[in-house]
């Protein structure tokens, strides 16, 4: 009996073997998505915060000749940007006189600044805010070092608003591909 | 008998379930599309995938399984491939609450079995593991979330995901290689190279890139494969010249071995076009010449009698758009009266080529004027006899050579036959005073020379 037993054991056993040496089926499946440029919010006191609207500070920032505005990233960790639209919505009003804006989107290690592309607008009279949008393109790849950032600096003659939600959003730069 | 086949058959039933550590994942599905999302934020997508053990049945859990998720991400647009860093992922995994680290540089699987290496990632590739267990228990349900995070500079477009699996202990327990018979680094001669190599497992690609191409690019050799002109001869032409190609195997978890190869093509043998002396023409050792076509030449041999055999140093050789030209001098002195067979040999760095085997004659010893020329001279008026005794065996002519009195040289021709070892001429000659240099030739061209001076006054 003890004998059955131990061929029993033997072919179990033999078993354990074969099935570690199985080969398994491979399974896989796979999908799609669609990605979609960033976008950059504008936010006080001077913050441009990447694809996050949950926290913004609002304030309305009073430009003249005297005062211009400019907003800075956190540090990005990315080496290079690809020749890029800068679609820029910036909430602005000028109560008593038609007046101007214009933009720089800018990238900047802290201390020097270089100008990637810029633009600007006429602000027609208006005591409300209007959503102006300032378009400007790169036309080329842009490096950044690692300790580059990138900005928007608002200058010219009218008051904007930002971290403000609006229907039509927040004052925000949309970035596409050119 | 009956009873013990009984017994080993009731063992493998009882326990089989037991001890199945791993079995077929099964729909394997997306509970959700990957949602479009803005780079630089951070996206979820769920899928979940069945594991019944290995005989189908689901049972509510099983222990130690060993997975590990090979994740790739790429672009639809080749201009924008993804990169390393381009995407960052991790996850976890229900109902046992396993997290995820996704890595897309080499690492090793210290499993109970022996390490795993995972090498050679491609960009865009990320294996997923629960590095704190390794082993991981499952469920007949398991749903793994994936968190994917893109660059925000990432290229706007869409991309194609792919998630896979694999058993960790299936690559312990089976490494594999590629090995290339041929072709190796060598000169070749011939454009049609053989191709001969295997791989140790089945792998789901095999292809090669010629690194000489104008637009290289990987070409398929075979696919679900474990060899490639091993069992059935395989031929690829290629050009004349170098080349540098890289043969690569992919197996179905991508990853790869690869081998590159230099070699060269000489398909073109040496061709002899011309070889001096002709047949049966005399040498003193110094009129050998080879006029031959080789773009790759390797040596030239002059062989005589098939017993010396002489290295021409060919960067004395005259090199020409089509041709090159060799002048050879060998100093056949012990062959002197002798007859000899000579050819040349002709190699470059796959093979040789020899010109035909010719009898020639052998004289280095010069012609020897014997006698006082001057003083066996007969002046008759303006008719000069000249008298020459020599010793030459082969001998050719007797010139002479002297400058008239318009300071034109003039070359004659004394005698073309001896009458036992002598020639006897006469010539007529203008008044004046003559100095004629007399040379004896033989058929190579030794020869001795002396000089004559006489006066014709009449």
């Amino acid at each position: 009996m003890k004998k059955k037993i131990t061929i029993g054991i033997l072919g179990i056993l033999s078993i354990v073997i074969v099935s570690a040496s199985f080969i398994p089926y491979f399974g896989k499946i796979t999908g799609t998505a669609t990605i979609e440029g960033p976008v950059f919010y504008l936010s006080a006191p001077e913050d441009l915060i990447l694809n996050d609207n949950s926290s913004l500070n609002e304030n309305d920032f009073n430009i003249t000749k005297e005062n211009n505005a400019t907003f800075i990233t956190d540090d990005l960790g990315i080496n290079k940007f690809y020749s890029a639209q800068f679609n820029n919505f910036i909430w602005a009003k000028k109560n008593n006189e038609t007046s101007y804006l214009k933009i720089e989107i800018i990238k900047t290690n802290g201390i020097d600044k270089e100008i990637v592309c810029d633009s600007g607008i006429i602000i027609i009279k208006s005591t409300n805010f209007q959503k102006q949008i300032i378009s400007c393109s790169s036309n080329e790849e842009i490096n950044l070092s690692s300790k580059n950032k990138l900005g928007i600096k608002i200058s010219g003659m009218a008051k904007i608003r930002v971290g403000h939600e609006y229907s039509a959003g927040y004052s925000r730069i949309e970035v596409s591909a050119t | 008998m009956k009873t013990k086949t009984f017994l080993i058959m009731l063992g493998i039933l009882l326990v089989l379930p037991l001890i199945q550590a791993q079995g077929n994942i099964t729909n394997l599905v997306f509970n959700q599309e990957i949602p479009d999302f803005i780079a630089g934020e951070t996206v979820s997508t769920i899928f979940t995938f069945n594991y019944p053990d290995i005989s189908g049945i689901y049972p509510n859990q099983i222990e130690n399984a060993l997975l590990v998720f090979v994740i790739n991400i790429s672009s639809n647009n080749s201009n924008y491939p993804v990169w390393k860093n381009d995407f960052e992922l991790n996850g976890s995994m229900q109902p046992y609450n396993y997290k995820f680290i996704c890595s897309e540089d080499d690492f090793i699987l210290d499993y109970p079995f022996g390490p795993v290496e995972i090498e050679n990632i491609p960009d865009g590739t990320f294996y997923c593991t629960n590095k704190e267990f390794l082993e991981m228990d499952l469920d007949s349900i398991n749903e793994v979330t994936l968190n994917i995070k893109s660059n925000p500079a990432l290229w706007p477009g869409e991309y194609n995901f792919s998630v896979g699996f694999f058993y960790p202990e299936n690559m312990a327990e089976k490494p594999w290689n590629l090995t290339i018979y041929s072709p190796i680094e060598k000169i070749y001669g011939s454009r049609r190279i053989k191709f001969n190599l295997t791989t140790s497992k089945e792998v789901k690609l095999i292809e090669y890139k010629n690194w000489g191409d104008r637009q290289p690019r990987w070409r398929r050799l075979c696919r679900n494969c474990n060899e490639y002109g091993f069992s059935k001869k395989k031929l690829k032409s290629f050009k004349e010249g170098e080349h540098n190609i890289t043969i690569r195997a992919t197996d179905s978890f991508d990853q790869t071995k690869e081998e590159n190869i230099l070699f060269s093509i000489d398909s073109k043998k040496p061709r002899i076009s011309k070889t001096l002396p002709r047949k049966n023409k005399f040498t003193n050792g110094s009129n050998f010449y080879i006029k031959f076509k080789e773009d790759n030449l390797n040596e030239v041999l002059l062989i005589i009698n098939e017993t010396e055999f002489y290295q021409i140093n060919t960067s004395e050789c005259i090199k020409g758009k089509r041709y090159t030209e060799c002048y050879v001098k060998l100093n056949l002195t012990e062959f002197n009266g002798q007859e000899i067979k000579y050819w040349f040999n002709v190699s470059d760095f796959v093979r040789s080529v020899s010109s035909k085997k010719t009898k020639i004659k052998v004289d280095t010893t010069p012609p020897i004027i014997n006698n006082n020329i001057t003083k066996d001279l007969e002046i008759n008026k303006r008719r000069v006899t000249f008298k020459i005794n020599v010793t030459e065996e082969n001998f050719d002519e007797i010139r002479y050579t002297y400058i008239d009195n318009k300071g034109r040289l003039k070359n004659r021709r004394l005698c073309s036959r001896l009458k036992e070892g002598i020639c006897e001429k006469k010539r007529t000659f203008r008044k004046g005073e003559y100095n004629l240099t007399i040379k004896v030739l033989d058929k190579v061209g030794n020869s001795d020379e002396k000089f004559v001076e006489f006066k014709v006054d009449y």
